[in-house]
Protein backbone atom coordinates (compact mmCIF):
# COMPACT_ATOMS: atom_id res chain seq x y z
CA UNK A 1 0.00 0.00 0.00
CA UNK A 2 1.70 3.22 -1.10
CA UNK A 3 1.86 6.05 1.40
CA UNK A 4 0.14 9.35 0.79
CA UNK A 5 3.52 10.94 0.13
CA UNK A 6 4.33 8.34 -2.49
CA UNK A 7 1.00 8.91 -4.21
CA UNK A 8 1.49 12.67 -4.22
CA UNK A 9 5.04 12.34 -5.43
CA UNK A 10 4.00 10.07 -8.27
CA UNK A 11 1.11 12.29 -9.34
CA UNK A 12 2.71 15.70 -9.02
CA UNK A 13 6.46 15.61 -8.58
CA UNK A 14 7.43 13.00 -11.13
CA UNK A 15 5.78 14.63 -14.19
CA UNK A 16 7.09 18.04 -13.15
CA UNK A 17 10.63 16.85 -12.57
CA UNK A 18 10.68 15.11 -15.94
CA UNK A 19 9.19 18.16 -17.66
CA UNK A 20 11.59 20.53 -15.95
CA UNK A 21 14.84 18.61 -16.19
CA UNK A 22 14.22 15.89 -18.75
CA UNK A 23 15.40 15.46 -22.28
CA UNK A 24 13.84 13.56 -25.13
CA UNK A 25 15.11 10.04 -25.77
CA UNK A 26 13.67 7.25 -27.86
CA UNK A 27 12.66 3.90 -26.43
CA UNK A 28 12.82 0.79 -28.61
CA UNK A 29 10.93 -2.16 -27.14
CA UNK A 30 12.67 -5.32 -28.25
CA UNK A 31 15.59 -3.27 -29.51
CA UNK A 32 14.19 -2.81 -32.99
CA UNK A 33 11.26 -1.41 -34.92
CA UNK A 34 9.98 2.07 -34.40
CA UNK A 35 10.90 3.84 -31.21
CA UNK A 36 8.70 6.05 -29.12
CA UNK A 37 9.71 9.44 -27.81
CA UNK A 38 9.77 9.83 -24.06
CA UNK A 39 11.13 12.44 -21.72
CA UNK A 40 13.81 11.17 -19.37
CA UNK A 41 16.21 12.32 -16.69
CA UNK A 42 19.62 11.15 -17.80
CA UNK A 43 22.58 10.85 -15.44
CA UNK A 44 25.78 10.46 -17.39
CA UNK A 45 28.25 8.56 -15.29
CA UNK A 46 31.96 8.17 -15.97
CA UNK A 47 33.10 5.04 -17.74
CA UNK A 48 32.23 1.90 -15.81
CA UNK A 49 34.11 -1.35 -15.70
CA UNK A 50 32.39 -4.35 -17.19
CA UNK A 51 34.15 -6.76 -14.87
CA UNK A 52 32.46 -9.84 -16.27
CA UNK A 53 34.41 -9.45 -19.49
CA UNK A 54 37.79 -8.85 -17.95
CA UNK A 55 37.83 -5.22 -16.89
CA UNK A 56 36.66 -3.79 -20.18
CA UNK A 57 35.45 -0.21 -19.98
CA UNK A 58 31.91 0.57 -20.96
CA UNK A 59 29.82 3.72 -20.88
CA UNK A 60 27.06 3.78 -18.30
CA UNK A 61 23.99 5.98 -18.03
CA UNK A 62 21.31 5.94 -15.37
CA UNK A 63 17.97 6.98 -16.74
CA UNK A 64 14.75 7.84 -14.94
CA UNK A 65 11.44 7.94 -16.75
CA UNK A 66 7.86 8.00 -15.65
CA UNK A 67 6.59 4.56 -14.74
CA UNK A 68 3.61 4.64 -17.05
CA UNK A 69 2.83 3.58 -20.57
CA UNK A 70 1.70 6.95 -21.90
CA UNK A 71 4.63 9.21 -21.11
CA UNK A 72 7.27 6.71 -20.02
CA UNK A 73 7.90 3.00 -19.66
CA UNK A 74 6.17 0.60 -17.32
CA UNK A 75 8.09 -1.78 -15.10
CA UNK A 76 6.02 -4.57 -16.57
CA UNK A 77 6.91 -3.93 -20.20
CA UNK A 78 10.62 -3.22 -19.87
CA UNK A 79 12.88 -6.05 -21.06
CA UNK A 80 16.43 -5.69 -19.82
CA UNK A 81 17.59 -8.37 -22.21
CA UNK A 82 16.41 -6.74 -25.43
CA UNK A 83 15.19 -3.16 -25.08
CA UNK A 84 17.27 -0.21 -26.21
CA UNK A 85 17.18 3.54 -26.00
CA UNK A 86 18.48 6.12 -28.40
CA UNK A 87 20.37 8.56 -26.23
CA UNK A 88 23.43 10.79 -26.42
CA UNK A 89 26.47 9.82 -24.37
CA UNK A 90 27.33 13.48 -23.92
CA UNK A 91 24.82 16.18 -23.09
CA UNK A 92 23.77 17.77 -26.37
CA UNK A 93 25.73 15.24 -28.37
CA UNK A 94 24.69 12.88 -31.10
CA UNK A 95 22.59 9.98 -29.94
CA UNK A 96 23.25 6.30 -30.41
CA UNK A 97 21.33 3.12 -29.77
CA UNK A 98 22.29 1.57 -26.43
CA UNK A 99 21.09 -1.41 -24.43
CA UNK A 100 19.05 -1.26 -21.24
CA UNK A 101 20.91 -3.72 -19.04
CA UNK A 102 19.39 -3.50 -15.58
CA UNK A 103 16.24 -2.29 -13.89
CA UNK A 104 17.36 -0.45 -10.77
CA UNK A 105 14.05 0.54 -9.19
CA UNK A 106 10.41 1.17 -9.98
CA UNK A 107 9.28 3.01 -6.87
CA UNK A 108 7.30 6.23 -6.46
CA UNK A 109 6.33 6.69 -10.08
CA UNK A 110 9.84 6.61 -11.45
CA UNK A 111 11.40 3.80 -13.41
CA UNK A 112 15.15 3.89 -12.97
CA UNK A 113 17.37 1.75 -15.16
CA UNK A 114 20.97 1.30 -16.23
CA UNK A 115 21.99 1.75 -19.84
CA UNK A 116 25.34 0.69 -21.23
CA UNK B 1 50.64 -2.40 -44.06
CA UNK B 2 49.70 -3.68 -40.59
CA UNK B 3 52.17 -5.53 -38.40
CA UNK B 4 52.00 -9.32 -38.27
CA UNK B 5 50.12 -9.41 -34.99
CA UNK B 6 47.62 -6.85 -36.26
CA UNK B 7 47.01 -8.95 -39.36
CA UNK B 8 46.23 -11.91 -37.11
CA UNK B 9 43.80 -9.84 -35.05
CA UNK B 10 42.09 -8.55 -38.20
CA UNK B 11 41.76 -12.08 -39.53
CA UNK B 12 40.15 -13.22 -36.27
CA UNK B 13 37.67 -10.36 -36.50
CA UNK B 14 36.98 -11.12 -40.16
CA UNK B 15 36.19 -14.75 -39.41
CA UNK B 16 33.91 -13.88 -36.52
CA UNK B 17 32.03 -11.41 -38.70
CA UNK B 18 31.04 -14.34 -40.90
CA UNK B 19 28.80 -15.70 -38.14
CA UNK B 20 25.26 -15.41 -39.42
CA UNK B 21 22.50 -17.79 -40.29
CA UNK B 22 23.00 -17.22 -44.02
CA UNK B 23 26.48 -18.73 -43.67
CA UNK B 24 25.21 -21.78 -41.81
CA UNK B 25 25.70 -20.61 -38.26
CA UNK B 26 23.02 -20.80 -35.59
CA UNK B 27 22.86 -17.11 -34.77
CA UNK B 28 23.59 -13.72 -36.26
CA UNK B 29 26.49 -11.92 -34.69
CA UNK B 30 25.39 -8.48 -33.46
CA UNK B 31 28.83 -6.99 -34.10
CA UNK B 32 32.48 -7.77 -33.56
CA UNK B 33 34.35 -5.08 -31.70
CA UNK B 34 37.80 -4.49 -30.34
CA UNK B 35 38.11 -2.29 -27.26
CA UNK B 36 38.82 1.37 -27.92
CA UNK B 37 39.61 4.33 -25.72
CA UNK B 38 36.13 5.81 -25.70
CA UNK B 39 34.49 2.44 -25.09
CA UNK B 40 31.77 3.37 -27.52
CA UNK B 41 30.08 0.00 -27.52
CA UNK B 42 26.91 -1.29 -26.01
CA UNK B 43 26.49 -4.89 -24.87
CA UNK B 44 23.80 -6.80 -26.70
CA UNK B 45 22.86 -10.36 -27.37
CA UNK B 46 25.21 -11.96 -29.88
CA UNK B 47 27.85 -9.25 -29.66
CA UNK B 48 31.46 -10.37 -29.68
CA UNK B 49 34.37 -8.53 -28.10
CA UNK B 50 37.86 -9.53 -29.22
CA UNK B 51 40.49 -8.89 -26.58
CA UNK B 52 44.18 -9.25 -27.18
CA UNK B 53 46.66 -10.21 -24.50
CA UNK B 54 50.37 -9.59 -24.28
CA UNK B 55 52.77 -11.09 -26.78
CA UNK B 56 55.31 -13.22 -24.92
CA UNK B 57 58.56 -14.12 -26.61
CA UNK B 58 58.91 -17.81 -27.32
CA UNK B 59 62.61 -18.66 -27.29
CA UNK B 60 62.11 -22.27 -28.38
CA UNK B 61 60.39 -21.26 -31.60
CA UNK B 62 62.69 -18.36 -32.40
CA UNK B 63 65.70 -19.08 -34.55
CA UNK B 64 68.94 -17.38 -35.42
CA UNK B 65 69.73 -15.75 -38.74
CA UNK B 66 70.44 -12.40 -40.18
CA UNK B 67 68.15 -10.96 -39.07
CA UNK B 68 66.97 -13.48 -36.47
CA UNK B 69 63.37 -14.63 -36.42
CA UNK B 70 61.60 -13.94 -33.14
CA UNK B 71 58.55 -15.96 -32.15
CA UNK B 72 55.79 -14.77 -29.87
CA UNK B 73 52.85 -16.36 -28.11
CA UNK B 74 49.77 -14.18 -28.04
CA UNK B 75 46.49 -15.04 -26.41
CA UNK B 76 43.24 -13.67 -27.76
CA UNK B 77 40.05 -13.84 -25.78
CA UNK B 78 36.78 -13.87 -27.65
CA UNK B 79 33.87 -12.82 -25.47
CA UNK B 80 30.42 -13.59 -26.82
CA UNK B 81 27.47 -12.06 -24.99
CA UNK B 82 24.28 -13.92 -24.18
CA UNK B 83 21.54 -11.54 -23.08
CA UNK B 84 18.27 -13.36 -22.73
CA UNK B 85 14.90 -11.69 -23.09
CA UNK B 86 12.81 -11.45 -19.93
CA UNK B 87 9.63 -12.07 -21.89
CA UNK B 88 10.40 -14.79 -24.38
CA UNK B 89 13.61 -16.69 -23.71
CA UNK B 90 13.03 -19.79 -21.65
CA UNK B 91 16.19 -21.72 -22.48
CA UNK B 92 18.71 -22.06 -19.67
CA UNK B 93 21.44 -19.55 -20.45
CA UNK B 94 24.07 -22.26 -20.31
CA UNK B 95 22.42 -23.79 -23.36
CA UNK B 96 22.94 -20.55 -25.27
CA UNK B 97 26.47 -20.20 -23.94
CA UNK B 98 27.40 -23.71 -25.03
CA UNK B 99 26.01 -23.05 -28.49
CA UNK B 100 27.68 -19.66 -28.87
CA UNK B 101 31.01 -21.07 -27.74
CA UNK B 102 30.74 -23.86 -30.29
CA UNK B 103 29.86 -21.43 -33.05
CA UNK B 104 32.79 -19.17 -32.20
CA UNK B 105 35.17 -22.13 -32.41
CA UNK B 106 33.60 -23.18 -35.69
CA UNK B 107 34.06 -19.70 -37.13
CA UNK B 108 37.66 -19.41 -35.98
CA UNK B 109 38.62 -22.80 -37.39
CA UNK B 110 36.92 -22.17 -40.71
CA UNK B 111 38.96 -20.53 -43.39
CA UNK B 112 37.44 -20.27 -46.83
CA UNK B 113 40.68 -20.00 -48.77
CA UNK B 114 42.73 -22.66 -46.99
CA UNK B 115 40.46 -24.83 -44.84
CA UNK B 116 43.19 -27.21 -43.69
CA UNK B 117 45.34 -24.44 -42.30
CA UNK B 118 42.99 -22.34 -40.21
CA UNK B 119 45.70 -21.99 -37.58
CA UNK B 120 47.91 -19.85 -39.82
CA UNK B 121 45.40 -17.01 -39.89
CA UNK B 122 45.94 -16.21 -43.53
CA UNK B 123 49.62 -17.17 -43.45
CA UNK B 124 50.45 -14.86 -40.55
CA UNK B 125 50.92 -17.44 -37.78
CA UNK B 126 52.78 -20.69 -37.34
CA UNK B 127 50.34 -22.39 -35.06
CA UNK B 128 47.20 -21.69 -33.12
CA UNK B 129 45.15 -23.65 -30.66
CA UNK B 130 41.83 -23.27 -28.92
CA UNK B 131 42.36 -22.62 -25.23
CA UNK B 132 39.98 -22.47 -22.30
CA UNK B 133 36.29 -21.99 -22.85
CA UNK B 134 34.91 -20.14 -19.85
CA UNK B 135 31.47 -18.93 -18.94
CA UNK B 136 31.10 -15.45 -17.62
CA UNK B 137 28.27 -13.81 -15.76
CA UNK B 138 27.53 -11.32 -13.06
CA UNK B 139 25.59 -11.82 -9.88
CA UNK B 140 22.91 -9.28 -10.79
CA UNK B 141 22.27 -11.08 -14.06
CA UNK B 142 23.01 -8.20 -16.43
CA UNK B 143 25.13 -10.23 -18.78
CA UNK B 144 26.07 -13.77 -19.43
CA UNK B 145 28.28 -15.16 -22.08
CA UNK B 146 31.14 -17.33 -23.02
CA UNK B 147 34.83 -16.64 -23.46
CA UNK B 148 36.90 -18.65 -25.91
CA UNK B 149 40.66 -18.30 -25.64
CA UNK B 150 42.90 -18.72 -28.66
CA UNK B 151 46.63 -19.12 -28.32
CA UNK B 152 48.53 -18.00 -31.39
CA UNK B 153 52.21 -18.61 -32.09
CA UNK B 154 53.65 -16.26 -34.71
CA UNK B 155 57.11 -15.39 -35.88
CA UNK B 156 58.54 -12.25 -37.42
CA UNK B 157 61.87 -10.73 -38.31
CA UNK B 158 63.64 -9.18 -35.36
CA UNK B 159 64.05 -5.87 -37.16
CA UNK B 160 60.86 -5.98 -39.20
CA UNK B 161 57.67 -6.77 -37.27
CA UNK B 162 55.78 -6.51 -40.54
CA UNK B 163 57.54 -9.50 -42.08
CA UNK B 164 56.32 -13.02 -41.36
CA UNK B 165 59.10 -15.58 -40.94
CA UNK B 166 58.57 -19.23 -41.63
Amino acid sequence: MPTRFEQQFKRVAVPNLVRQFGECIQYFPGGAGSGRDIDALVVRDPLAVASEVGELLVNALIIRVENNECRGITAEEIDTGRDKVFVALKNGGTGSLRSIVQLLSDANGFLRFLVQ
Amino acid sequence: MPAVIENIALEIVRRLEQINTANGYSFDVAGVIRPDRLSDWSPEDGMIVVKQGDSTMNADSSHPGNPPAIAFDTEFEIECFVRSSEHSDVEPYHTDQNERGAQVIKAITTEATDPGHWYTFDSNAILASIGDVRNFGVSDGNHNGVTVAINVLHRQSENDPYQVRA
